[in-house]
């Protein structure tokens, strides 16, 4: 009999194609079915857990505060231990996403006491222990946790600890090198995909946490150079993260024209000619290549709640375009309106094609 | 199993539990279009192009006029503006040009109307943040807004009038307390949301502007949530009592409409602001302010996973399989 549900007739296709070869459990595929419907594909929920976590760790933080608790290092560091221990014990002993606020309120508040605690500790020793400390702790984290919040949020605290080592040891001029490594981390990631998630069942588990982790993290490295660009010249060397940008940009360019089977010499010439002009024309404001990279990325990968964010993300960009002091606003007004006239004549070069594909 | 759209998510279950090949999963996430094709591509293409050309080209202009090149004749910046109008509104009126390209020019034109009233004043100095620029640049582009049926003008457009209120109330209307403002955003956004839910009732699921109604409900909840908060604290009592008539009616209203359209968005955000409102609610009477945030701690994790755990038995209920991505 045919199946007629799209999900038993994947199975069926996989099962067809992979012969006898091919081995699954069906129990386990049908109970994890059913306990997904309705929960992480469902942003509002996912929304509503992580402000009423934060709320919540504001407020706890505060009660700390009042209570005179964070004055005393050795309690916050204990504490802290205490509240992390006990968010990722929960994490892996009960799955279900209504407690996701409960353990982002244990883990914030948890990471918060200890860098307190750790920050009076080593006032007087190596600064740099306190983020070798949390990359310890974010790594033990993604070790003994599989839930996509607890990942999450152990990569958003690995990825802050990395980013810290700049301002501990005043090496602004390393700042392109943590941007880089998050937007390598989020390329593999995105592009192994298929890779990751057959690896093993733990890195399956892993992988939506860990992608979501790393998309955010290079955006707030973005962020952090578009605010900063203005007013701290000591970034000097951000146009590193411009080859970044532009090497990925390149590359998905050398995708789409294999895709698109563009075989024409001149079209291929064109396309590469038209993404040149746009990588030259922003080389010295990296978060406008980034910010696009981001959104091509999400819509290639579907993953329709990042795309939302990398439009309002570069919107944003463009905005701070406006404060960069190294050039004046006559230049900046030639390089955008340069910019768009090369995506108007690209958009009217390739209008027939386009529509070609479009209506296939 | 129930019926239900072949997802990331399901691909990723079934990956995990068998012994299926990386290509063959790349393969799966391609075929059902959960990475996009070379179809989707030219669509996605056909409106990134233009879109971020017609954005980027905007800003350089936007960007000239905000250098006020001295040296440049006041009457050639005012004729360089008028000019760019003239020529996105030809382009929008020109029979043979699609639809879209239709719709992004006009949105240009409707940005350019704010550089050209920008120009006016850095001409003539009548002051560039003032709340009757943004009150000017509304009413000059209303019409534009209210024929188009493009979504981002209207979000342009309600941009605009929630500036000129709250320019407003800052720079004229001294008198006002904070609540009046917010209750007039309220309203506002909330009749943006609620015409625009209307008109698109008989619009097919895929083109209804469902991020613009969620955009401006949002804005609507969090000025009446804001406005509530301020009454709690705050001294002015008719306003404070207005504020809570509307959040009374408006966030009872807007529950409803959640629960009879089985939309999750309505009823976690409604909720959301219901729980900051108790929150406020809590703080206000207890002068022992480390007890305060004690309770407001565990308030807000009891609270929300309470929520979260109805909204999950809700959505069960009411999509069973098949659940919104």
């Amino acid at each position: 009999m045919e199946a007629t549900n799209p999900t038993d007739q994947l199975i069926e296709d996989i099962q067809k194609a992979g012969g006898n070869n091919f081995s699954l459990d069906a129990d386990r595929v049908k109970v994890e079915l059913e306990e997904s419907y309705g929960v992480y594909s469902n942003l509002p929920i996912k929304v509503l857990s992580i402000l009423g976590g934060f709320l919540a760790t504001l407020s706890f933080i505060g009660f700390l505060a009042l209570a005179r608790v964070l004055e005393s290092e050795t309690g916050m560091i204990l504490l802290g231990v205490i509240f992390i221990g006990s968010a990722v014990a929960s994490g892996r002993l009960v799955r279900h996403i209504a407690l996701d606020t409960s353990m982002i309120t244990l883990y914030m508040a948890g990471c918060i006491m200890l860098a307190i605690g750790m920050s009076k500790y080593t006032e007087h020793y190596n600064h740099n222990l306190s983020p070798m400390l949390f990359i310890l702790i974010s790594l033990l984290t993604i070790a003994f946790s599989d839930g996509f919040m607890m990942i999450l949020l152990a990569v958003l605290v690995f990825s802050g600890s990395i980013f810290s080592f700049i301002p501990i040891n005043s090496a602004y001029g390393l700042m392109p090198v943590p941007i880089i490594f998050m937007g390598i981390g989020l390329l593999l990631l995105n592009f192994y995909e298929s890779q990751i998630i057959t690896f093993s069942p733990k890195m399956n588990r892993l992988y939506k946490g860990l992608q979501t982790g790393f998309f955010l993290s290079f955006a707030a490295g973005l962020l952090t150079a578009a605010q900063n660009i203005h007013y701290d010249l000591r970034l000097g060397h951000l146009y590193t993260v411009s080859i970044f940008n532009s090497i990925a940009l390149l590359g998905f360019v050398f995708k789409f024209t294999g895709d698109f089977k563009i075989e024409n010499k001149v079209y291929l010439l064109l396309t590469y000619f038209f993404c040149l002009l746009f990588i030259a024309s922003t080389f010295f404001a990296p978060f406008v290549s980034g910010g696009l990279l981001l959104l091509l990325m999400a819509y290639h990968f579907g993953q329709k709640t990042e795309m939302g964010i990398s439009i309002i993300l570069f919107a944003y960009f463009i905005s701070q375009f406006y404060y960069d002091l190294r050039c004046t606003l006559l230049v900046k007004s030639g390089i955008l309106f340069f910019s768009g006239m090369v995506f108007i004549a690209a958009w009217l070069f390739f209008y027939r094609q386009l529509k070609q594909h479009d209506e296939i | 199993m129930e019926k239900r759209k072949i997802t990331r998510e399901i691909i990723h279950i079934i990956s995990r539990h068998s012994n299926w090949q990386a290509a063959e999963v790349e393969s799966a996430f391609k075929e059902h279009s959960i990475y996009a094709g070379s179809r989707q591509w030219a669509g996605f293409l056909n409106l990134l192009l233009p879109g971020l050309g017609v954005s980027l080209a905007l800003s350089g202009i936007i960007f000239f006029f905000a250098y006020n090149w001295a040296a440049m004749h006041k009457f050639v910046k005012l004729g360089m503006v008028e000019g760019a109008i003239a020529l996105s509104i030809a382009v929008a009126v020109w029979p043979r040009v699609p639809a879209l390209i239709k719709n992004i020019a006009l949105a240009a034109a409707s940005v350019l109307v704010g550089a050209l009233f920008a120009v006016f004043g850095q001409i003539y100095q009548t002051g560039a943040d003032a709340y009757d620029f943004f009150l000017g640049w509304t009413m000059f582009v209303a019409i534009w807004v209210l024929v188009s049926g493009f979504a981002p003008l209207w979000l342009l457009g309600l941009a605009l009038v929630n500036t000129s209120v709250f320019l407003y109330s800052e720079q004229v209307a001294e008198n006002w307390s904070p609540q009046t403002a917010y209750n007039i955003l309220f309203i506002i956004n909330t009749l943006a949301a609620v015409i625009v839910e209307i008109r698109s009732l008989k619009a097919d699921a895929g083109k209804r502007p469902q991020w613009f109604i969620q955009t401006s409900a949002i804005a609507a909840i969090v000025a009446i949530t804001i406005s509530i908060v301020f009454s709690i604290f705050g001294s002015a009592v008719m306003e404070g009592v207005a504020a809570f008539l509307l959040g009374l009616i408006g966030l009872g209203t807007g529950m409803a409409y959640g629960f009879k359209t089985k939309s999750i968005f309505y009823i976690s955000s409604i909720s959301f602001s219901v729980i900051v409102i108790i929150c406020a609610l809590i703080i206000k009477p207890i002068h022992d302010p480390i007890g305060t945030f004690f309770i407001v701690s565990i308030f807000l994790i009891g609270s929300t996973t309470s929520l979260i755990f109805k909204l999950i038995k809700l959505s069960k209920q009411w999509h069973g399989s098949n659940q919104p991505d």
